[in-house]
């Protein structure tokens, strides 16, 4: 399996989720971004813009591929033409790794673009571990997968969520792309401690941590939804990651109602103050 | 080990096909907003999940609303100039009714919205516009859709031992331009939507028909994306080059014109060509004669194909869009 360089992306960098309208900024003045995380499939259609857009971004920053259509635990086995095209643009942006999620999109031809959990069961992890062993093996490189933000849980499971992911990252040999807001999020959904979840992760294998906002229900509960700052909860969390594993890359995901570069900006210097 | 290759275990295709369903559920419309409807997801699927913070179908409903709520902003975004001129919750109808259809397949969300074009052009619903003014936008977003996934491709750049026989060879159309012709002015319109300076999501109304039909050359080539304002003999010549050689299409345009209009076209003619190859709208030369795929509502029901005897317009304008704006 081939190592992460060191000399490619440093453990420490902090990055940022690439959305259009941050181009403007990030190929302005230079911007203290140490890589960029591309939504993989924003550049695997024909349009050739996106593609032109991306070259000069990769001339001047490290980036990683972040995918949501991998449907790992799917009803079919994996998409190899998918694959394929993941792996040729991996290739072309020198990714040092790419992640996706560990859950399920889409079947029976109907693709559901959103990323679904499963009950939690060991069958399952043969499943997951099997098909993401195949997956890094066909890239070539690294593969992480992320843990989801859930809103519902199944009384088929048998295993904790943290459980199950880490039996999975363990079994098939690869990474955590490891989501604190994620986390976050379900705790809230699931009234588990997000700690406890922290607490069973292997940080050796943390290819990457994600951070962004959510939005409280007022009913209860919360939503995935980053469109605001990182809260005080997931800034707390990181700061208890980063004591029981740091270093490891940090990202920074900023999707809807993106605010000016220099709130996102600020947003990006609070890591290293919460790493202490 | 099958690696990767091993399908699911059947208790789980059974019931993501039940989750699938919930989550395509459509939402209600009744009450002014879009509601999911927990009352319709299925026991078989409710028996599997635990009781969350807040009930066991609460989750089911996030996710339900995410479905569409995510294919509905695509759908606008894919479509804003129809989306906008019959309003957001007409277009969410719509859009629900040709999505509970043709549910997305592919992990290209955009191409959720492949075939919308047609089923709006077919739509018998009412929308509030005039029947031709719905097909124009449709038609219009629809050309940008397609203009937008054109390749990239080399530009044809005659050599000066190809221009000796240049008038008997057909230029080859690239991909990535159309021509539109508009009888209400909707591709400023579009730009103004997407420019931000119409924010809502009310309809806009629709602008007075202008007094004769106008063409516009669309056209993503290379770096360059905007809209070309054409003289009506101007349109004609470029829509006549791209299925005839040069000069039997000068002949053609030619007889077109009144004999005043035609003192003048020599001059005119030349920009013309000249202004063509310069953006890139030619690959380059066939002795034969080529099919051309013209975009245009003809290709939705087979009748209603723009009529090209459009006259009038008084200067050429071209606006070249924001090359970094990728959607």
């Amino acid at each position: 399996m081939a190592a992460i360089s060191s000399t490619r992306l440093r453990r420490d960098a902090i990055g940022l989720g690439l959305r259009p309208s941050l181009y403007p900024a990030l190929l302005g003045q230079e911007q203290p971004v140490d890589f960029l995380e591309i939504i993989t499939e924003n550049f695997l259609g024909p349009a050739p813009l996106p593609r032109r857009n991306l070259a000069r971004i990769r001339a001047r920053y490290p980036v990683v591929l972040h995918g949501v259509s991998l449907n790992l635990l799917g009803p079919e086995p994996i998409d190899e033409v998918y694959l394929e095209q993941v792996r040729r643009l991996a290739d072309e942006v020198d990714a040092a790794y790419v992640t996706d999620h560990l859950c399920w999109t889409g079947g029976h031809g109907v693709s559901h673009h959103d990323l679904l959990p499963v009950p939690y069961v060991p069958e399952l992890v043969e499943l997951a571990a099997e098909r993401a062993a195949w997956v890094q093996k066909r890239l070539d490189r690294p593969f992480g997968l992320e843990n989801l933000s859930s809103y519902v849980q199944f009384r088929r499971s048998k295993l904790s969520e943290w459980k199950f992911y880490t039996s999975v990252v363990e079994s098939a040999g690869c990474w955590f792309l490891l989501d604190l807001n994620n986390i976050q999020v379900s705790s809230l959904n699931h009234g588990f401690d997000p700690r406890e979840y922290l607490r069973a992760i292997d940080f050796s294998r943390v290819l990457q941590v994600h951070l962004a906002g959510h939005t409280r229900l007022p009913e209860g509960g919360a939503v995935d939804t980053h469109d605001q700052a990182v809260c005080d909860e997931v800034w707390s969390l990181y700061q208890e990651a980063w004591a029981l594993g740091g270093p490891f890359p940090t990202l920074l995901e900023w999707d809807d109602r993106i605010p000016p570069f220099e709130e996102v900006r600020r947003e990006l210097g609070k890591v290293r103050e919460y790493q202490g | 080990m099958s690696y990767g290759k091993s399908g699911a275990p059947s208790w789980l295709v059974a019931l993501q096909e039940e989750l699938g369903k919930a989550l395509r559920t459509p939402l209600d419309r009744s009450t002014g907003t879009l509601r999911p409807q927990p009352e319709q997801y299925r026991g078989v699927l409710c028996q599997e999940l635990l009781p969350g913070v807040r009930g066991t179908r609460a989750g089911l409903e996030i996710y339900n609303r995410q479905y569409w709520f995510r294919l509905f902003g695509v759908m606008q975004s894919e479509f804003p100039l129809v989306a906008r001129l019959v309003g957001f919750w007409r277009f969410n109808e719509l859009a629900e009714a040709f999505l509970g259809k043709h549910p997305p397949s592919g992990h290209d969300i955009a191409s959720a919205a492949d075939g919308f074009a047609d089923f709006l052009a077919q739509s018998t619903g009412e929308t509030g516009l005039p029947r031709e003014a719905l097909v124009q936008a449709v038609w219009l977003d629809e050309s940008w859709r397609r203009l937008w996934r054109a390749p990239e491709e080399v530009p044809f750049r005659p050599a000066a031992s190809e221009l000796a026989s240049l008038a008997e060879q057909q230029l080859l159309p690239a991909r990535g331009w159309v021509i539109f012709e508009e009888s209400w002015p909707l591709v400023e319109l579009r730009r103004r939507l997407l420019a931000g300076s119409l924010p809502g999501e009310h309809p806009v109304p629709l602008p007075p028909a202008l007094d004769t039909p106008r063409s516009w050359a669309l056209f993503s080539l290379g770096t360059r994306t905007g809209q070309l304002l054409l003289d009506p003999h101007q349109a004609y010549l470029l829509w006549l080059l791209r299925s005839h050689p040069i000069a039997k299409a000068l002949g053609m345009l030619e007889v077109s014109c009144s004999p005043k209009e035609q003192a003048a076209l020599p001059g005119l003619v030349q920009g013309w060509i000249a202004r063509s190859v310069d953006l890139g709208f030619w690959t380059g030369l066939s002795g034969r004669s080529v099919v051309v795929d013209e975009v245009g509502p003809g290709e939705a029901d087979g009748k209603d194909r723009f009529p090209w005897s459009a006259p009038v317009a008084d200067a050429a304008t071209m606006v070249v869009d924001d090359p970094m704006d990728d959607g």
